[in-house]
């Protein structure tokens, strides 16, 4: 995990968008999606994935993504609108290359533990040490961090900047955020709790992989976090409930060994059409270029292992869309491809595989290609995959998708982030 | 051979050749029965097959009539098909999977008369297709169904699909739907082992993925498929079915029931095998039959054989006495007759043996006694010619008078030793083992004696003493000088009677030696009368016993009798 986190920080680090220097204390109106005048005591939200508390902080589905945006924090906050608001560190200052973060007052970690600028550093040292990071110092509650490169100060909102610290009994990591997890909190069922002058909120989720997202939004649900159509349809036709769109978060790549085209009107007709139809869901062709990419793979007319395009098997985009290249294969794949020599003469099959399998003959490449979702902070500029020597001569984004936040209105008072939706326990509101 | 192994020979050509026989027919009437049974009930299924194929055939027509008339009422539809509106293009894409899962079919799709594909059940994403080869196919065959390769993400899969048509405005489309083929195959019959399966030109498919391996290499060895599978199977053909390949042409399929013959060969193995336990049981029954019935019959001949065996002038007392009423019993019954005609025999040989040892003695004794008198004659002659010359007469007395007295002495001698020979037979009780000890112990210290306690006997206890005075004599005196070795004398309770043993380490005899043994007056011995063994025979005969005697040079000498237990008290 720490190498996964050393990248999700480089890579979080890397993205170019113009720093904002003061903060902003109050969360714009637009970005208030419920606003209850008698919030409830305890907000119950359901999930149609797992969680599982080992990938903390860094989500690998949505449910996950609801859940640790609402345990862990990181030093500032995007808002919709993608001004910088506060998070652990209250302010904030820039000189050249060097940001300069004053943390919280009193800040703790749920246990108690006090938690100054050391901490925060020492932290990160251990659990992501930044190569885009030239360098930290701490002097009370100031944490100074020295970059190699301009960076914009939104960078620090990466889910990979959450601070965490391993705690010695529960199987969550601790953190600083209002919601605390219970200590006996396992399994499906996750109750996390915040005091609000000595009263406790109650923040309940209920995992259950697999439901229907419009079971959940039938049972008592006050958010429910969906990429499905169907449920948003549903939650259209019923009262009191709020559709948010969230962040297009996740992009589809396909990946393939061989050399990619070059022919960059085609790709977008494709990614067009690939957004338009194939998928059944919510999608918008890609707006990025992979840079980078086309660095390897077979010279045309190689072999190149099985005919076949993987794709997780439990994710219906990436089938849709493996499936959507499978069925014309003669065309549009041949097209991403980049020579027509690979396909001639065989049949292309799409197979979905349990996620362990996949990583695996990801890894093997001994497929004609693969659909794999990425997060979009991540994929900004498709990281390792098109890096030199990695293996992969076409890394194509295809599409990318979002999830929309259910919120039942009136329950919590919910403000939509860039990077997802924050429930903030009753009467906390600074 | 035997008579145990001829016994066993014959139970197991009794028991085991009809049962084998048996077997065999048996077999043969089991095999021609169920394969004809098999054959039967194949064609039955067969022309159920046949029957079901028709009915799934209409039924896929009667789903295809359906969704044609839900979707000339679907004003959606209408807007995305006729009037192509954007917004209702994804109700299209997706339409046919839901029509293609509420009609239960696994393969549909819409395609216009260009063969596009609208919207696919079985594969979403390949709308915009063009594929006019298949309906075009099915057209070609006026709506008889045909199987055909049908796209999936993951591969192509077989059904049997039929071809319907939709108009709705100026635009005709058409509705492709059917059954994948296992599913179909599956539920033409009802039968788990029964297999059913389809050849086509390019591939075969069965409910048996094993059966379609074979099939599929016969027909790649441009075999007939049918007769490929006869070996392990029972194989019928069912109606022929058409097929259309993806460049559309159409070609004939055929559909094959075929059901396997191991069901048959597991209860053939199973009749064998319990033919073949019979068979052990019968050739186990047939061997301990013959043993115990050979051991029945063989034991009382093996009795007399061994009471035979033992028969000889000696041994004349023995009986072959049997209850048994069956040829054993005769058997027995005829050989105590010989043994009486034995005994009487024996007692005339005897008898004669008697007479004429009496005759030789008659003549011994008259040759003795005349060579006694003759020196007495003599005398008596000598002194007879001077009768009248007193003078002389005391002379020739006192001469002559010692060749009187010796011929006398010889005479009394004589006399004496005939007077042994004289048979007087006394019966009284007699304890035999005492008197054979009182005898040993006067016989010297090379005599060991090993008398049991016997019954009293009703006997003669002179004759008796004097068989074992003789019989001890004769052992010590074969010992030679110095009694170097010793005599055993013992007694013994025998069935019949009473049985001692006298047996010496003494020098033995020959064979002719011991033939003679027994003529009187014959003896090795410079000092023995020559009449000892003969007085024992006889005496032993007069006792109505037996006297036998065995001798080995260097060895010893054995002799033992057996007295009967007649008079015993």
């Amino acid at each position: 995990m720490p190498s996964r986190r050393l990248l999700l920080l480089g890579l979080s680090l890397g993205c170019a968008r113009t720093p904002r220097v003061s903060p902003d204390l109050e969360a714009s109106p637009a970005c208030v999606v419920s606003e209850p005048a008698i919030p409830a005591d305890t907000v119950s939200v359901l999930l149609s994935q797992p969680v599982d508390p080992a990938h903390a902080p860094v989500p690998t589905n949505d449910a996950e993504a609801l859940v640790f945006r609402q345990l862990y924090e990181t030093l500032v906050r995007v808002d919709c609108e993608g001004r910088v608001r506060p998070g652990l560190a209250v302010a904030w200052r820039k000189e050249g290359l060097q940001w300069t973060f004053t943390l919280r007052p009193n800040a703790a970690s749920w246990d108690g533990s006090p938690l100054d600028a050391t901490t925060v550093l020492e932290e990160w040292r251990t659990t992501n040490p930044a190569t885009a990071v030239a360098g930290m110092r701490s002097e009370g509650n100031q944490l100074t961090v020295f970059l190699s490169a301009p960076r914009p100060l939104t960078d620090f909102a990466a889910p990979a900047l959450r601070l965490t610290r391993r705690g010695p009994e529960s199987s969550w990591p601790l953190g600083t955020g209002p919601w605390e997890p219970h200590p006996e909190a396992s399994g499906s069922r996750l109750v996390a709790t915040a005091a609000v002058r000595n009263v406790e909120r109650v923040l309940s989720f209920d995992s259950r992989p697999g439901a229907d997202p419009r079971d959940l939004l039938d049972a008592a649900a006050h958010v429910v976090v969906t990429r499905d159509r169907g449920a948003l349809a549903y939650a259209a036709g019923l009262p009191g409930w709020t559709d948010l769109p969230l962040a297009w978060d996740r992009v589809y790549l396909l990946v393939s060994p061989t050399t990619g085209s070059r022919d960059a009107t085609a790709r977008a007709a494709i990614r067009a059409e690939l957004a338009r139809d194939a998928l059944r869901g919510e999608g918008r062709p890609a707006d990025w270029e992979c840079a980078g990419a086309s660095n390897g793979g077979p010279s045309p007319g190689q072999s190149v292992g099985r005919r076949r395009v993987i794709y997780p098997r439990e994710d219906v985009v990436a089938r849709a869309l493996a499936e959507r290249l499978v069925a014309r294969a003669e065309s549009d794949l041949t097209a991403l491809l980049g020579f027509p020599a690979v396909l001639a003469g065989t049949t292309v099959t799409a197979v979905g595989l349990e996620p362990e399998s996949f990583t695996r003959a990801v890894a093997a490449r001994e497929d004609l290609a693969a659909v794999m979702p990425v997060l979009r902070s991540d994929a900004a500029d498709c990281g390792p995959l098109a890096a030199p020597g990695a293996g992969w001569g076409l890394v194509e984004p295809l599409v990318e998708t979002r999830a929309h936040a259910l919120v039942r209105t009136g329950a919590a008072r919910v403000v939509s982030d860039r990077d997802g939706l924050v429930i903030e326990p009753a009467g906390s509101r600074r | 051979m035997s008579f145990r192994l001829r016994l066993i020979l014959g139970f197991l050509a009794v028991m085991a050749v009809p049962l084998a026989v048996l077997a065999v027919g048996v077999r043969r009437e089991v095999t021609g029965r169920l394969t004809d049974q098999y054959q039967r009930r194949i064609g039955a299924l067969a022309t159920d097959v046949g029957a079901r194929l028709a009915r799934e055939s209409d039924a896929i027509a009667r789903r295809l009539a359906s969704i044609r008339t839900a979707l000339a009422d679907d004003t959606r539809f209408r807007l995305a098909a006729v009037q192509r509106v954007p917004e209702q293009r994804a109700y299209l894409l997706d339409y046919a999977d839901g029509a293609m899962r509420a009609a239960g079919l696994d393969y549909f799709q819409i395609q216009d008369t260009e063969g596009r594909i609208l919207s696919s059940g079985q594969f979403r994403a390949e709308y915009d297709r063009f594929d006019p080869a298949v309906p075009d196919g099915l057209a070609r065959l006026g709506g008889a169904p045909a199987v055909v390769r049908a796209r999936a993400p993951d591969g192509a899969f077989l059904v049997l699909a039929r071809v319907d048509s939709l108009r709705v405005g100026d635009a005709t489309f058409l509705l492709v739907g059917g059954i994948a083929a296992p599913r179909l195959l599956s539920g033409l019959t009802s039968e788990s082992d029964l297999v059913v399966a389809l050849v086509l030109p390019d591939t075969a498919v069965a409910t048996d993925p094993a059966v379609a391996a074979a099939l599929d290499s016969v027909r790649r060895a441009a075999g007939d498929p049918a007769a490929g599978l006869a070996t392990s199977r029972l194989v019928e053909r069912g109606p022929d079915v058409a097929t259309v390949d993806p460049a559309g042409a159409v070609a004939t399929g055929q559909l094959l029931i075929a059901y396997p013959t191991a069901p048959l060969g597991a209860l053939l193995r199973g009749v064998d095998r319990w033919f073949l336990i019979a068979g052990l049981a019968t050739t186990a029954v047939a061997v301990t039959l013959a043993v115990v019935l050979s051991a029945a019959a063989s034991r009382p001949l093996q009795s007399l054989a061994k009471v035979a065996e033992t028969v000889d002038l000696e041994r004349a007392d023995l009986t072959f006495a049997s209850s048994r009423s069956d040829e054993v019993g005769v058997l027995a019954r005829l050989l105590g007759s010989m043994m009486d005609r034995l005994r009487s025999d024996a007692a005339r040989l005897r008898e004669a043996e008697r007479r004429a040892a009496v005759g030789d003695l008659a003549r011994q004794v008259n040759h003795d006694v005349k060579n006694g008198l003759a020196p007495v004659r003599n005398v008596f002659r000598h002194l007879d010619e001077v009768r009248d010359q007193p003078e002389q007469l005391a002379g020739v007395f006192r001469e002559r008078r010692g060749t009187i007295e010796s011929g006398i002495t010889y005479l009394e001698r004589l006399a004496g030793q005939y007077a042994r020979l004289a048979p007087t037979v006394g019966w009284q009780v007699c304890d035999v083992s005492a008197l054979v000890r009182e005898v040993a112990a006067g016989a010297g210290p090379s005599v060991r004696v090993e008398a049991t306690a016997l019954a009293p006997l009703q006997t003669d206890p002179l004759a008796l003493r004097r068989i074992v005075e003789n019989l001890v004599r004769n052992a010590v005196e074969s010992l030679g000088e110095g009694f170097r070795g010793e005599v055993h004398v013992s007694t013994e309770g025998t069935p019949s009677g009473v049985r001692i043993r006298v047996k010496d380490t003494g020098r033995g005899m020959v064979r002719e030696e011991l033939d003679r043994a027994f003529e009187p007056f014959y003896t090795t011995k410079p000092t023995g009368s020559g009449l000892g063994l003969s007085i024992v025979r006889r005496l032993v005969a007069d006792l109505g016993g037996t006297l036998k005697v065995t001798s080995e040079p260097g060895r010893g000498t054995e002799a033992i009798v057996d007295l009967p237990a007649g008079k015993t008290t």
